[in-house]
């Protein structure tokens, strides 16, 4: 398990300090996909540094199964390290070293021996599907390609975490798709634990299990990623999860639409079904049991985490006891809701 | 006269390739050593850019100073390393000491061109420094230091031939002795020619390496050179039953080829001829034990040296006077001499002073009392025709004659510009003090060997080859 405890980080130049991070804890569960979200600058990258110290934290611990790496000495954390795989957006690989010889250096630098070296780089091409490639140097492959040697060189002294900073952002659309289904497969097959961050929320969607959300230097929230779309907690999230799964309102709405309560008569909700539930039964009820009017805005079905999940978006209109009470009806329904504005 | 044998310009090649090759090796290993540990010191916190700054400060002051003076002022410590301070040896010493802080500053900068994002990565991967460099920075920046290496060696081909002046041999030290002292264009140009190609090679093999990004090509060749340099340096050393002799080098090492071969002959002695280019090295590689004894100077200049540098050195014997005349090929005779006229004299305290006593014998000037062959332009108490003295290198002097009224011109030039001692306008006679002498050690004064030494000096041979390459009175046996 990962534990990130109160982990603050603090840059000073002379006058000017920023806060990177802020009192973030956060825990990963072993063999989980937990993808970190924010924009550009939140601090996401400090944060996924923080966890094998390529950037140490002002202050807080970071504890790695058992071992809190702030306290270890150099030669003790780099051993540490060996147990750490990490790619990068620019794959960082070294262009002086064929795809073998790029994924043998992690082995090299722990003095394994060259048969050892053989039958492992050629079981980790095997799994990344670069076989036909190993003696190809790193200008001669696509960025997909790249990225796949970066995975099996962090792969090669079987870490049992695996850090991705931005992994598919340097990447066109269809080898981002392939490079995802593979950390997936990794994680799968080899039980290795992903930590992934990303400023696309699709990245989240397709692969993670569990997601946290950072904005400015600051943990916003973090749970599982079926929680996190179906109920999210800040209004950030909010915006991230309706924005990721194309809600949108026809413009008219759109520009009627308050966050304030001002009219309770009549609201825009979000109905969020989860597995096969269908939601025609609890859209009936609510008209015919507590007579408002539904109308219905968009309705789609999104696929997270293998699971099924339906969003329907309406328009409710009638007394506010009726609403109040449908509202009610939809939570026992354990469908979950969320009010998108009032109009 | 204009004709080269090949063996000396083989020699010279050999010499040059193999000083190069040797300073090159030990160079840019030592560079890659220095530099990446500038790298890593440069990426340091405060405590460790003290030791940062004193490393570059050294490098800096090694570069700023001029490899001539480098040379001179490393003296002791070539001393130290190769066991004589002549010699292509020698000459490998400080050549090696002025391309270590070049190659250091080639590995720095080429190091620190590698990306950061590397860098992280083989941080991530666990490397130690130690391996960050040798297995990712280095490999990384290959083509730069290989690029760089290419700087340094066809640089030390530049420096190398500053390495006469220690008797180092090589071509550059052949072009000069032909080109410069002797005014043979053929020869310089056949010298300049082969370090033409010698440096395109090395471009093009840089070039090549560097753009294939592997050195595992150069390491066959590596040993080979190696193999071959270390036999080279063994070879001539095995031979410990010859006494080396310090001369000028050009006209003065013909004569001493004649000297070599009849001493061989009539005695069984093996003479080693090292040829110098500086007045001042002879006597201090005589005095260290670099060389056995020397013939290129008179008593007034050993006196001077052993003076002023407190040398155990003494004369056996005069060999011949080479006397110094002014020329002109502006005026026909001395009455002709304007006033404020420009006179050209040698810029070395000895040859200096003869020159102006020359002119003073003749009444041209007056000097101080007691300056003898100490004075210099300084001494010049009377000068009537307000002639303006100018002081030029000894081989400089026969070039400067449609420039100046009067040159004085020492006897080893006066072949080569094609000039004869008849046209002298004033020039010394046979009683003059400046007859060259045998020099050695005092403490050698028992040994048989020289007066061996001394026999063929005075030999027909030997005054033959003199006169023949001296003719018409510029060579006057002073025996």
């Amino acid at each position: 398990m990962i534990h990130l405890k109160t982990i603050s980080k603090t840059y000073s130049d002379q006058a000017i300090t920023f806060h990177a991070l802020t009192s973030v804890d956060l825990k990963i569960e072993n063999g989980t996909i937990c993808g970190i979200f924010g924009e550009s600058g939140a601090g996401k990258s400090t944060l996924l540094r923080t966890i094998n110290l390529l950037e140490r934290p002002t202050s807080g611990e970071v504890w790695v199964n058992g071992t809190d790496l702030t306290s270890l000495s150099a030669e003790k954390l780099r051993q540490a390290r060996h147990h750490i795989g990490m790619i990068f957006q620019h794959f960082n690989l070294l262009d002086s070293r064929t795809a073998f010889e790029n994924i043998a250096l992690p082995l090299e630098l722990l003095h394994e021996t060259p048969r050892t070296i053989k039958e492992r780089v050629n079981a980790l091409l095997t799994l990344v599907g670069l076989s036909d490639k190993s003696a190809h140097y790193p200008e001669q492959l696509s960025g997909g390609q790249k990225q796949r040697v970066a995975i099996a060189r962090a792969l090669a002294t079987e870490p049992a975490i695996l850090l991705c900073d931005e992994p598919t952002s340097a990447l066109d659309n269809e080898s981002k798709q392939s490079i995802l289904n593979l950390l997936k497969e990794i994680n799968a097959k080899l039980g290795v634990t992903i930590v992934i961050i990303t400023h696309e929320m699709s990245v989240i969607k397709q692969i993670c299990t569990h997601a946290a959300v950072i904005d400015h230097g600051k943990l916003i929230e973090c749970g599982s990623v079926l929680q996190l779309f179906t109920q999210p907690a800040s209004p950030i999230t909010k915006k991230l999860v309706q924005h990721s799964l194309h809600i949108q309102l026809p413009p008219s709405l759109e520009r009627e639409l308050k966050t304030e309560k001002i009219n309770t008569e009549s609201l825009i909700v979000c109905f969020k079904f989860i597995g096969n539930e269908s939601s025609r039964p609890l859209i009936s009820n609510l008209i015919q049991k507590h007579g408002i009017t539904v109308n219905i805005i968009q309705a789609n079905i999104e696929n997270i985490q293998d699971a099924n999940i339906g969003f329907t978006v309406c328009q409710l209109s009638g007394t506010e006891k009726a609403i109040h009470e449908a509202l009610d009806d939809a939570a026992k329904a354990s469908v979950s809701t969320e009010i998108i504005g009032y109009v | 006269m204009f004709s080269l044998e090949l063996t000396p310009l083989l020699t010279a090649t050999i010499e040059t390739l193999y000083m190069v090759f040797i300073a090159s090796l030990i160079s840019i290993a030592t560079g890659l050593v220095l530099g990446s540990s500038l790298f890593v010191l440069s990426n340091k916190k405060a405590s460790k850019r003290a030791i940062y700054q004193m490393i570059a400060f050294i490098i800096n002051a090694i570069r700023s100073i001029p490899f001539i003076i480098l040379m001179i002022a490393i003296i002791p410590l070539t001393r130290l390393i190769a066991g004589t301070t002549i010699g292509t040896n020698a000459a490998i010493v400080p050549l090696t000491i002025a391309a270590i802080p070049f190659y250091t500053r080639i590995t720095e900068t080429a190091l620190s061109q590698v990306s950061t994002g590397l860098l992280e990565a083989a941080n991530a991967m666990g490397a130690s420094t130690f391996q960050t460099i040798t297995k990712i920075c280095i490999p990384e920046s290959m083509p730069s230091l290989i690029h760089g290496a290419t700087l340094t060696i066809i640089g030390l081909i530049g420096y190398s031939a500053m390495a006469g002046a220690i008797g180092g041999g090589g071509l550059g030290e052949l072009a000069i002795n032909y080109g410069y002292q002797r005014f043979d264009v053929v020869v310089m140009l056949e010298t300049v020619v082969i370090l033409i190609i010698m440096v395109q090679v090395i471009q093009a093999s840089g070039d090549k390496l560097a753009k294939k990004r592997r050195i595992k090509p150069l390491i066959l060749p590596t040993l080979l050179a190696l193999i071959l340099s270390v036999s080279y340096l063994v070879w001539p050393e095995s031979n410990t039953n010859v006494l080396r002799i310090g001369v000028m080098s050009g006209w003065q090492e013909d004569v001493m080829q004649t000297a070599k071969a009849l001493a061989q002959k009539d005695y069984k002695l093996s003479l080693k001829i090292i040829p110098f280019t500086d007045y001042t090295q002879p006597n201090m590689a005589l005095a260290n034990g670099s060389i056995d004894a020397n013939i290129f100077q008179h008593q007034p200049f050993l006196d001077t040296q052993v003076k002023a540098r407190k040398l155990a050195l003494m004369s056996i014997g005069k060999t011949f006077v080479y006397p110094m005349g002014f020329y002109s090929t502006k005026i026909k005779t001395m009455s002709h001499l304007p006033y404020r006229g420009i006179v050209a004299i040698p810029n070395d305290p000895s040859n200096e002073a003869r020159a102006l006593l020359l002119l003073q014998k003749y009444g041209v000037i007056t000097l101080k009392e007691g300056v003898s062959t100490l004075a210099s332009t300084r001494d010049i108490v009377e000068n009537p025709q307000q002639l303006r003295f100018k002081e030029l290198d000894a081989a400089q002097l026969p070039r400067v004659l449609p420039d100046a009224e009067l040159v004085a011109i020492t006897n080893d030039f006066i072949t080569s510009a094609k000039l004869s001692i008849q046209e002298a306008l004033i020039k010394e006679d046979k009683d003059s003090p400046y007859a060259n002498i045998i020099v050695i050690r005092i403490k050698d004064k028992a040994d048989p060997a020289f007066n061996q030494l001394m026999d063929v000096m005075h030999s027909n041979e030997v005054r033959d080859k003199t006169m023949q390459l001296f003719p018409k009175g510029a060579a006057i046996p002073a025996w």
